[in-house]
């Protein structure tokens, strides 16, 4: 019931149509070059969900810390009853471990709905997040720790 | 052409040169052959059997194709009984598509002593195009005669004793070459030995005798040497129909179920067989069972859906539908389509589903095809706004179905918001580029809201482009139908628009593009004709006797198909319409006004629009100003010649438009009486009465003014004006509302205005665009 495909350069119009928002071509393109990184969700082969992640990079370090997850989505009438999230999630910590690293943050406005997937507030202000940015007003940083 | 080489060379020196120049032809070395013939003629400018070649060649090196046909006729005139010449005469008319010419030419070869036999293969091959079945049978016997040796030879003989009606001959023919072979069939020849065992079963049954025909197929069956089992099956089962064996029947019938259980035409089939269409109970006690037998497939459970009513049906129905909803079945408003033709079953199924998606919605799929079915239904029945929120609701729901998509746009095309459709469609079309069925429809959807360049980019992504601006020209050489014609209808209507706008250039640029696509479309179906050559002598080679029959109605019916009918409209209209708008073309628009920055877009439109390489006309304006100056309508003409259904509706009006133009009342009136047999209420009628009565050209000859006036007293003497608008402008619709847009008196404008108001609002758009130019 549940699969999930790679974007292609034929299908990348379903992005803005999923998370209800506008990037650019330009983007939509640089979100198809991250390869792995980005994922749709399908539900009985129908496109219904996608997630995008990038890695954070903190300044002072030249690995990453962890995978962030610019976007998690799943259209309202398939949300949160199909376990599309669960999928998608899944697959971000699978590719998260294939890189070796062993965190996913994300930043909400709406942290409850991530707490049930394990996620725990983080403390952005510490020196390893410095002079990135990542919270803007009303929003939190949260994270997640694999265990291998 | 080798074969020209078995000539015999006679002493002279000039025959020698001649033969030299022969040689040097066939090994195709077209250059050095004509050096040689020159010198022969400039010895003796009279030898008949150079000047023929010297055409040829010509025709062949690309030196001067212009001149080539001069020394063909001249060769002739020299000396038409020379069959040297005559074969001459032959290739070069075959090489440049005259097929009727070619033929008359080979058939002089063979007359004047020619004893190259492959001729008559060649000339067979021209009468087999040209149709002229009486003769063809003496020219593929000929040849059977030469060449016994090859099964295609017989095939062919038998072939040609069918096409000239002779069904005796042809299954005797058959049948002996049947008993020659019979020891010597080799795996290689089993294809061929199969098919030919079906033809002359064919050749058999087509003569009346269904005993015989049986007793042949099963006789063949037997050999155990044909490999089509299913013809063996359908032809058996048809056999026992017509003989009146029905129980066998049935039972085959069942047998070919079992093949296909999808195909409807079985179970209707076996329906006869068995009797049961009038008595209801049976017959569907028999698709209940036959639905037990084949659960997956759809007849058995539609079909019923046909015949049932009342609760009976509303049960069954509704199985049948929500059965395929609730699988999420795209298609399943256009599987039930059939049955809204009943008010009563609309209404029915309408409830059921409507009913039903109350219950689906923490069913994302179902709750989403089911919005999409009820939009259908509410398209279908006319309630564009009822269908509008119904579609929204469900791309809000699910905005990722491409399906959804194309039934808005159509929902706004049948609006008459045709840029809002084309939009909607591009949506769509972004949701998946590589959709090939999207893309098409989105081209389409532009070029009904006459955005053509939008249309020819969107197209462009699947096409061949190299080195041109966007995929027209491999539209063109790919024979893109469809395109071609919607872009020639989309440039006609922006001609009227421009027309009604008084932009004499724009409308000028449009009726030109739209003329030199219908000219395109008329070409391509001429290829499709000529395409027919090579297969008269393929086809028995191969051993298809059967497949080339099938050709041979298909070509015959070729240039009366409902989209050449729609061709020949449009063609008919631009050039009709270049000829009552001639201001356009006449008079000189001041192209030495255009300033820098219009030629240079007008340079890029040229490259935009090219449909060919190097076309020097793109904008087609030269061969219209042609057309309006000699006034012949050859283009139209020639076209007249092509009908060959003379008792077609289409073909009356047709040749009407043409003759009247022509001022050939006479024949205009014969088409009138010809159309009124046909089709007792055409609105043509109406129009064609009318012309001949009140529009004649005013240098008409008294003598066929009365010609005329005396002809419509025979059949239109009480049809005043109430009379005419009652009997063929009583519809209200599109067909009617577009033939009264042609016509100016009041009258007619107001029962116009009656029309358009009950079309719907994109029927009444392209009635509006229409009278522009009227």
């Amino acid at each position: 019931m549940i699969s999930l495909d790679d974007l292609t350069a034929n299908n990348l119009g379903l992005i803005n149509v999923i998370a209800y928002a506008s990037y650019s071509d330009q983007e939509l393109e640089e979100i198809k070059e991250s390869g792995e990184l980005a994922q749709y969700a399908y539900y009985n082969e129908v496109p219904v969900g996608l997630v995008i992640c990038k890695p954070l990079q903190p300044v002072s370090s030249k690995s990453p810390a962890g995978l962030l997850i610019d976007k998690l989505c799943v259209l309202p009438a398939y949300s949160g009853k199909y376990g599309l999230e669960d999928s998608l999630l899944e697959y971000v910590e699978n590719i998260t471990r294939k890189r070796h690293l062993d965190k996913i943050y994300v930043v909400t406005e709406d942290p409850s709905q991530w707490h049930k997937f394990g996620f725990v507030y983080e403390d952005a202000s510490q020196e390893l997040y410095r002079n990135l940015n990542l919270v803007k007003q009303g929003q939190q940083l949260l994270r997640k720790a694999l265990n291998n | 052409m080798s074969k020209t080489a078995k000539y015999r060379p006679t002493a002279s020196k000039e025959e020698n040169q001649f033969r030299e120049a022969l040689k040097l032809y066939d090994s195709k070395q077209y250059k050095k052959s004509l050096k040689v013939i020159d010198g022969v003629l400039k010895k003796n400018p009279h030898h008949a059997e150079s000047l023929a070649l010297k055409g040829l060649a010509l025709y062949y090196s690309d030196t001067d194709k212009a001149s080539a046909e001069s020394y063909i006729t001249r060769a002739l005139e020299k000396d038409s009984t020379n069959n040297v010449v005559n074969h001459i005469a032959g290739i070069y008319y075959r090489a440049v598509k005259n097929y009727k010419e070619a033929a008359k030419w080979y058939q002089a070869a063979m007359d004047h002593g020619s004893t190259n036999k492959s001729i008559l293969r060649d000339l067979s091959s021209m009468q087999s195009q040209i149709r002229d079945f009486k003769n063809l049978p003496k020219s593929r016997l000929g040849y059977l005669e030469d060449q016994p040796g090859y099964r295609a030879n017989w095939t062919a003989s038998a072939v040609a004793h069918q096409l000239h009606g002779d069904l005796a001959n042809a299954e005797k023919v058959l049948g002996r070459i049947e008993d020659l072979i019979r020891d010597k069939l080799q795996e290689s020849d089993y294809f061929e030995h199969s098919e030919c065992l079906l033809y002359r079963n064919d050749v058999i049954a087509q003569m009346g005798d269904y005993e015989a025909a049986l007793k042949d197929l099963e006789r063949i069956e037997a050999t155990n040497m044909v490999l089509d089992g299913l013809s063996l099956l359908e032809k058996r089962a048809d056999y026992l129909m017509k003989l009146n064996r029905k129980k066998e029947a049935s039972l085959v019938y069942r047998k070919l179920l079992k093949r296909n259980p999808d195909n409807a035409k079985y179970y209707y089939q076996l329906e006869d067989a068995l009797g049961v269409r009038n008595s209801p109970r049976v017959r569907l006690a028999l698709y209940e069972k036959l639905a037990s037998f084949y659960p997956k497939s759809d007849p058995p459970n539609f079909i019923p859906l046909t015949f049932l009513a009342g609760e009976e049906f509303k049960q069954k129905a509704k199985n049948y539908v929500l059965g395929q909803l609730r699988r999420g079945v795209p298609s399943t408003f256009v599987n039930v389509k059939p049955l809204y033709k009943n008010n009563s079953h609309a209404a029915t199924i309408y409830s059921i589903v409507s009913e039903f998606f109350e219950t689906v919605h923490d069913q994302p799929l179902t709750y989403c095809w089911t919005a999409y079915f009820l939009a259908q239904h509410h398209y279908h029945v006319g309630s564009y706004s009822e269908a509008l929120k119904m579609i929204e609701l469900a791309i809000n729901h699910t905005p990722t179905l491409v399906e959804l998509y194309i039934l808005k746009a159509r929902i706004y095309k049948r609006m008459n918001e045709l840029d809002q459709a084309a939009s909607v469609m591009n949506e769509g079309l972004k949701l998946d580029l590589q959709d090939r069925f999207i893309n098409t429809k989105t081209t389409k959807y532009y070029l009904r809201a006459d955005n053509v360049h939008r249309a020819i980019d969107t197209i462009s992504v699947f096409t061949k482009n190299d080195d041109s601006p966007n995929g027209l020209r491999d539209l063109h050489l790919m024979q893109s139908i469809w395109f071609i014609v919607e872009s020639a209808e989309s440039y006609l209507r922006k001609y009227r628009k421009a027309l009604g706008e008084h932009n004499d250039t724009e409308a000028k640029t449009n009726l030109g593009f739209a003329f030199k696509r219908y000219v395109s479309l008329t070409k391509i179906f001429e290829e499709f004709s000529d395409d027919q050559v090579d297969f008269h002598h393929y086809c028995m080679r191969k051993g298809t006797p059967r497949a080339y029959l099938t050709m041979i109605d298909w070509a015959d019916n070729l240039f009366d198909q409902p989209m050449y009918n729609r061709v020949l409209d449009g063609l008919s209209e631009s050039v009709l319409e270049a000829v009552r708008h001639k201001e356009l073309f006449l008079t000189d628009h001041g192209h030495k006004k255009l300033k820098k920055e219009e030629i240079r877009k007008r340079e890029e439109l040229v490259q935009y629009s090219q449909s060919v390489a190097e076309d020097d006309d793109v904008f087609g304006e030269k061969a219209l100003q042609e057309i309006i100056r000699d006034e012949k309508l050859d283009v139209l003409v020639k076209q007249q010649a092509l009908l060959h259904q003379q008792d077609a509706v289409f073909t009356q009006i047709f040749n009407f438009r043409v003759n009247f133009q022509l001022k050939k009342y006479v024949l205009c009136l014969q088409s009138l009486n010809k159309l009124l047999a046909l089709d007792k209420r055409n609105p043509f009628i109406g129009y064609m009465v009318d012309q001949l009565r009140n529009h004649l050209a005013e240098s008409t000859p008294d003598t066929i003014k009365k010609i005329v006036s005396v002809g419509l007293m025979k059949n239109f003497n009480k049809a005043d004006t109430a009379n005419l608008l009652e009997t063929y402008f009583g519809a209200n619709n599109l067909e009617t509302a577009l033939v009264l847009a042609r016509m100016s008196e009041t009258v007619f404008q107001t029962r116009l205005s009656e029309i358009k108001e009950k079309l719907d609002p994109y029927s009444r758009g392209l009635v509006s665009i229409v009278q522009l130019s009227y």
